[in-house]
């Protein structure tokens, strides 16, 4: 099967479509000056806030603002970018097959997981170091 | 030994009372396979699970040639029509004398340190399915993507939901459920944080509709 031996072309096809869009539409949503509904009504900072600022802050190279806007997603689309370049040069250059999906181990996604839900309640501490990971 | 093991109230009974170290999980095995035995049992056949795979129809011949030359052992899980959960064969009193006639005598004529202990306990470790995976995966996305997380949530909670029937329906065991479950919290929190943006987002545009003059 093709898509069995191309699957890692589509997660970053997928990131680049879906940034398109995500960004094409909050930038029409803050046109009309909305705001985050969470933030406003609970003051909570949800696990995505900030995210839009640090991608903007990383599409015109301002390193330091995207770290301090939203430090795992930087980290995370760093590690994303590494992994599917990897992947995609293990199938073209390399010629080996890619991993299946299925055997994947799945405490990496747990792990995954949990550091977001870690970040989350960190990033919501209203005390010195941890105030660094809020938006 | 072998009186022992064979089908019938009497020799299961005497098992249960004889073995100390007996855990519930076989009990149950063997009052299922005690009712199992009250029918026709020379044309019994078979599944066995290998790597990742179902096997089978087989015979108990069968199972005894496979054992014999070494390509199932006493932690094999099996079934057969009627029993509900596929379970090593060391716990199935038909098939234990088979697998311990090999193993067991072995162990017998050479004491070792090393003889205690197992040597793998689940030999197939479940598959886990790609569905869950899927799932978690577009949850985890739901949630980090606030507005837009019924974009991810629909497909997690898809996913979430197929994975979970089909965990369910399996005669095989598969891995993954607990990661299904997660992906149709997740998914569902994506979806209800999406409506409700949309809601607001909605009155909103309406207020300042009619807040205009």
């Amino acid at each position: 099967m093709l898509l069995r031996r191309l699957w890692p072309l589509c997660p970053p096809l997928a990131a680049i479509g879906f940034s398109v869009f995500f960004l094409t539409l909050t930038h029409w949503l803050s046109s009309q000056n909305s705001h985050c509904l969470i933030h406003s009504s609970t003051g909570w900072h949800c696990p995505g806030c900030g995210g839009t600022r640090a991608f903007h802050d990383v599409a015109s190279g301002n390193g330091s603002d995207a770290l301090s806007h939203h430090a795992l997603l930087v980290v995370g689309m760093f590690s994303f970018s590494c992994i599917s370049l990897y992947l995609i040069i293990r199938i073209t250059i390399l010629g080996k097959q890619a991993p299946q999906l299925p055997n994947i181990y799945t405490s990496w996604i747990w792990l995954g997981g949990g550091i977001i839900i870690l970040f989350t309640l960190l990033r919501n501490i209203p005390a010195w170091p941890f105030s660094l990971l809020a938006p | 030994m072998a009186a022992i093991i064979h089908l019938g109230t009497q020799g299961v009974e005497t098992e249960v009372f004889s073995n100390a170290a007996i855990n519930l999980k076989s009990i149950s095995s063997l009052h299922l396979s005690t009712n199992l035995s009250m029918l026709p049992t020379a044309m019994t056949e078979w599944f066995y699970g290998k790597d990742n795979a179902q096997h089978g129809p087989v015979s108990e011949q069968d199972i005894h040639t496979l054992v014999s030359s070494g390509q199932l052992d006493a932690n094999t899980i099996v079934w057969r029509e009627g029993m509900t959960d596929w379970i090593p064969m060391k716990d199935v009193p038909a098939l234990q004398a088979i697998a311990s006639s090999i193993s067991g005598n072995l162990t017998q004529t050479q004491p070792s340190p090393y003889a205690s202990t197992p040597s793998q306990p689940y030999p197939m470790a479940p598959h886990t399915d790609g569905l869950s995976i899927a799932s978690l995966v577009c949850g985890i996305l739901a949630v980090m993507t606030c507005y837009f997380g019924g974009l991810f949530g629909l497909p997690a909670v898809l996913c979430g939901h197929i994975s979970l029937k089909k965990i369910k329906t399996s005669e095989t065991p598969i891995g993954g459920r607990g990661m299904a479950i997660a992906g149709l919290i997740t998914g569902y929190i994506g979806i209800a944080m999406t409506i409700a943006a949309i809601g607001l987002f909605a009155i909103g545009i309406a207020g300042g509709l009619t807040a205009a003059p």
